[in-house]
């Protein structure tokens, strides 16, 4: 019978082989041990993604870490587009489009003590030294707030990050560690939320102070609704990020390719998100009524696992799935997800990484990896370090 | 060149210029006309909604799965005339081009 642990550290350190079995079973398959569904096609996660009507995120792992009056969990499309919309404005391209200047000299200013380590002999972890406090930066930055909070901002996301595959164990000490992350940002977020109400700002908290939904809300909900965009839009570019600097260093023909030509970047990127995505599964609950999906029939209340990292590599979808291929057909992958809750920072993550790697790439064309990945986290996968020297 | 005239949000209508081979949201943003795009032009976030005009629709390419998907789900959806500006791509044949953009909710 089919059937995944998610929690497994084989599946955690390499998920592939287990979605290329499961697809041999369909598109949809039931895991009689864990009680799921669980879906590897591109189209029917789609389908159910888009379906919001039928299928939610009340009773999923998202609801439990963002909290329930967050618009990346509430599937009441009216209600969630509206609050989506006060920080929509924000996240369009053409707004985004207005941060290069200050997004170039973040970036350069985190680049230049890299390259200086890496030039004297050193090997260097650019997830700590570079990839992971980029997006913190900007993101701070777009809530105003002070940047003597980002070491902290950084540790609460982390925890709360760690802690997703231990959320059934109320006592594990990621689990503790998580609810006081959550705990701590919610009472930084109070006082933000607070202090825009005294002195109103036109930065993201500011925004949604002051919008008429805004004006609205309660506390709690205000402070869940920053907190799951603070979270969220520090922690998937820095994975990007890192996923793409491992990736090119496992294929040396592949790195020399596209640092030679910087304009491949953004489609070798695309293609690091298709092939091993960050976002590795997704959760949808079925509600009070029966889905019919892929020629079987959801019952209500019924847990389903989008398989984000395998249907990116659907044949039914993409030719040769499993080949790296940055000159294949630009598709549109699931990473960001799709639908009503497709990532709102989606055109952020983008415009770090499109200001990030050529930069890195000049300046450092060719390097080595310190040695093989570690994976720690099943549902948002990239290496837990990156150790890179001069060739 | 490809003309297009299209209606914004608050009614007014523009008469634009388009380069072939570049998406309509593509054109619109460049030009400051407001049409949002969060997922930035790839058929995942169903933003960039627009409705064609004098019989337009049926002189397009049909519309993807993907992007059926996506359209089915919107408040205004309309069978006949709703697309995503990001799945248009100008083309020659396209020059007089009319749509109006789908009002925010």
């Amino acid at each position: 019978m089919p059937t995944l642990d998610l929690t497994s550290k084989e599946y955690t350190d390499n998920p592939y082989p287990f979605y290329d079995e499961i697809r041999t079973h369909g598109d949809i398959v039931w895991d009689e041990v864990n009680q799921v569904w669980l879906i590897p096609s591109d189209r029917l996660c789609r389908k159910i993604m888009s379906n919001f009507a039928q299928s939610g995120m009340e009773g999923t792992l998202s609801t439990e870490l963002f909290g329930e009056g967050a618009f990346i969990v509430i599937d009441d499309k009216r209600r969630h587009d509206a609050l989506r919309a006060v920080w929509e404005v924000a996240f369009r391209n053409t707004s985004i489009k207005h941060l290069t200047g200050r997004v170039e000299e973040m970036v350069d200013g985190l680049l230049a003590p890299t390259v200086e380590r890496l030039k004297d002999g050193e090997t260097v972890d650019v997830i700590k030294a570079f990839c992971r406090d980029l997006p913190v930066q900007v993101i701070s930055e777009m809530f105003g707030v002070s940047h003597d909070m980002r070491p902290l901002i950084t540790k609460w996301s982390d925890d709360m990050m760690a802690s997703i595959p231990f959320m059934d164990q109320p006592d594990a000490p990621e689990t503790l560690a998580a609810a006081d992350a959550r705990a701590n940002l919610a009472r930084f977020l109070y006082d933000e939320v607070s202090s825009r109400r005294k002195n109103p700002t036109d930065d993201l908290i500011g925004q949604i102070v002051g919008s008429e939904i805004g004006k609205t809300l309660s506390d709690d909900d205000l402070m869940v609704n920053c907190r799951q965009l603070l979270f969220a839009g520090n922690e998937t570019t820095a994975r990007w990020l890192a996923q793409g600097i491992f990736t090119l260093g496992t294929m040396p023909d592949e790195l020399a390719a596209v640092s030679a030509n910087p304009s491949a970047i953004p489609a070798t990127m695309e293609e690091v998100m298709r092939w091993d995505s960050i976002a590795q599964y997704l959760e949808r609950r079925v509600k009070d009524e029966p889905v019919e999906l892929g020629g079987v029939t959801l019952a209500p209340g019924s847990l389903a696992v989008l398989l984000v990292g395998a249907a990116n590599r659907d044949p039914a979808r993409y030719d040769a799935p499993n080949e790296f291929n940055t000159k294949r057909e630009q598709k549109g992958h699931l990473s960001f997800g799709f639908g009503m809750h497709h990532c709102l920072g989606a055109a952020l993550a983008r415009l770090e990484v499109a200001i990030a790697m050529p930069r890195l790439l000049k300046a450092v064309p060719h390097y080595v990896l310190d040695g093989p990945a570690t994976y720690s986290h099943p549902m948002t996968r990239s290496p837990d370090k990156v150790g890179i020297r001069l060739s | 060149m490809v003309t297009i005239k299209v209606e914004d949000q608050n009614g007014i209508e523009h008469v634009v210029d388009g380069t072939p081979g570049v998406s309509l949201m593509e054109t619109l943003r460049d030009l400051d006309i407001e049409i949002s795009s969060v997922c930035g032009g790839t058929c995942a976030c169903g933003t960039c909604h627009i409705f064609l005009k004098n019989d337009w629709a049926g002189k397009l390419t049909s519309r993807s799965n993907d992007e059926i998907d996506l359209l089915e789900i919107l408040p205004f959806f309309d069978p006949d005339t709703s697309r995503l500006a990001c799945q248009i791509r100008l083309e020659e044949e396209l020059d007089g081009l009319e749509c109006k953009i789908a009002p925010s909710i």
